[in-house]
């Protein structure tokens, strides 16, 4: 899994998070932090430990330079949404997001319509840019309803080092009001989050890593791994993922909860999930929820009022689609990636239908069994642990090692 | 208050332990990939 990070960035800029460096940077950011309560020492104290941090996950002085060109056009665009609001035309928010969503599938793959793309020219390298994106996008888009606005406070924002590289995408308006100290977490106990922090290094350091060896992502092409373990390595994927991901988030949401900050949670037991849309209601909570407030609420808005009633059905549907797809291409723009979202969306849709026409027709008994009964509930929820576990190898494998694989676990060659 | 301060505290002593002995360091994060 090393490789990732490696081609993103320069051997010597690495910083992992079991690393006694980055335990010393967070402690002296907590000490820091908790000791300047107040006023502006703190916040300039903050950008100092946010632009350590970005360091390591910034590579070269272009991709530095375009992350500083990042925050200040933010702060421009949000000035200018919010004084000419009025005046700005109303489909300017829409080409905003459109272009913002257009410039990070080009900063992201710069193989991506080479002739088109200025970053095949000039590639940004920035671990984490998919969340400073939807950090800059949500600032620009709503900063006329922010009580209050600062390049200081932005800059803070965008860089903040908790959130910097994955997450949780919190929103501007709860970072703003704890960095301008209206909103501190006054915990009488250090306890609750040194405990989080624990159980996010249990998760990640001790379980993930040590189940690794099992998982698929062993596999190369040719080896002749039996029946049964093909089928363990890939179920493995999505709790291995969980606990990667979710044990990221734990560390970071403890160290924030250290400088007073209460993060916002990012899972909530998504191995309960019975079917694709209770999952990501589950999983990734602040990228489901930015998206359905930034995407599917606005095309669903705009279905409703310019299209007539007949026909609205199904375009929500194809709204539900459209959303998936946009978070599976928001993680990369790969056949992979692409595949998993039609896979994810085909199956969001199902449960749609399923929800709108199918249950409802059913008897009272027959509802009993199929839907709400403690079985049927379990049923559902291991085949949807199943399905999203499957459908991960696009992921990682791309489509043709995905279905060699697939065909293998049921035992052809 | 105090045992349960005391407790909360020896467990999280136990749960740091269980890293470092059972620690695994050969891995990076997921997350780490260029998302």
């Amino acid at each position: 899994m090393q490789s990732g990070l490696d081609t993103a960035l320069s051997a010597h800029q690495q910083l992992y998070l079991n690393s006694w460096h980055f335990l010393a940077f967070a402690l002296a950011a907590v000490l820091v932090m908790r000791l300047l309560r107040r006023g502006p020492a703190r916040r300039l104290a903050l950008l100092a430990f946010n632009l350590y941090f970005v360091y390591f996950f910034v590579s070269g002085w272009w991709s530095a330079l375009f992350l500083v060109g990042c925050v200040l056009a933010t702060w421009g665009v949000g000035e200018l949404q919010a004084r000419l609001e009025d005046r700005l035309p109303a489909v300017f928010p829409v080409l905003l997001a459109i272009a913002m969503w257009m410039g990070l599938f080009f900063i992201k793959d710069p193989q991506l319509l080479p002739v088109v793309n200025p970053f095949h020219y000039a590639p940004v390298r920035i671990v984490g840019i998919s969340y400073i994106v939807f950090r800059c996008l949500q600032y620009m888009l709503d900063a006329s309803v922010f009580e209050s606005r600062g390049l200081l406070t932005l800059a803070n924002f965008i860089l903040f080092f908790p959130t910097l590289i994955s997450g949780p995408i919190e929103r501007y308006e709860n970072f703003q009001a704890w960095h301008d100290d209206r909103a501190h977490v006054e915990d009488p106990s250090l306890l609750p989050a040194l405990h989080r922090i624990a159980n996010g290094m249990i998760k990640k350091f001790v379980l993930a890593d040590n189940l690794m060896a099992w998982s698929v992502y062993e596999w190369r092409p040719g080896d002749p791994w039996a029946v049964p373990l093909l089928w363990l390595g890939v179920l493995l994927q999505l709790a291995l993922l969980y606990l990667d991901f979710s044990g990221y988030c734990d560390i970071m949401i403890g160290i924030a909860r250290l400088m007073r900050f209460k993060l916002c949670e990012n899972f909530d037991r998504p191995w309960l999930a019975e079917n694709i849309q209770d999952f990501w209601n589950r999983w990734h909570i602040s990228l489901s929820r930015f998206i359905r407030d930034y995407v599917f609420t606005p095309l669903n808005v705009a279905i409703l009022r310019r299209i007539p009633r007949r026909q609205q059905s199904p375009l929500v549907t194809l709204a539900y689609f459209f959303t998936m797809l946009l978070i599976a291409l928001w993680h990369g723009t790969t056949w992979g990636f692409l595949l998993f979202g039609v896979c994810h969306g085909l199956a969001l849709v199902l449960s749609q239908v399923l929800k709108t026409y199918g249950y409802a027709r059913l008897s009272a008994p027959a509802q009993q069994l199929l839907v709400r009964g403690r079985p049927a509930r379990v049923a559902r929820a291991v085949l949807t642990y199943c399905f999203v576990s499957a459908t991960m190898l696009f992921w990682h494998f791309g489509v043709r090692q995905s279905l060699v694989i697939l065909v293998r676990m049921f035992g052809g060659s | 208050m105090n045992r349960r301060i005391f407790l909360s505290g020896l467990w999280l002593a136990a749960k740091i332990l269980i890293v470092l002995l059972l620690m695994n360091s050969g891995q990076t994060f997921f997350v780490y990939q260029n998302f």
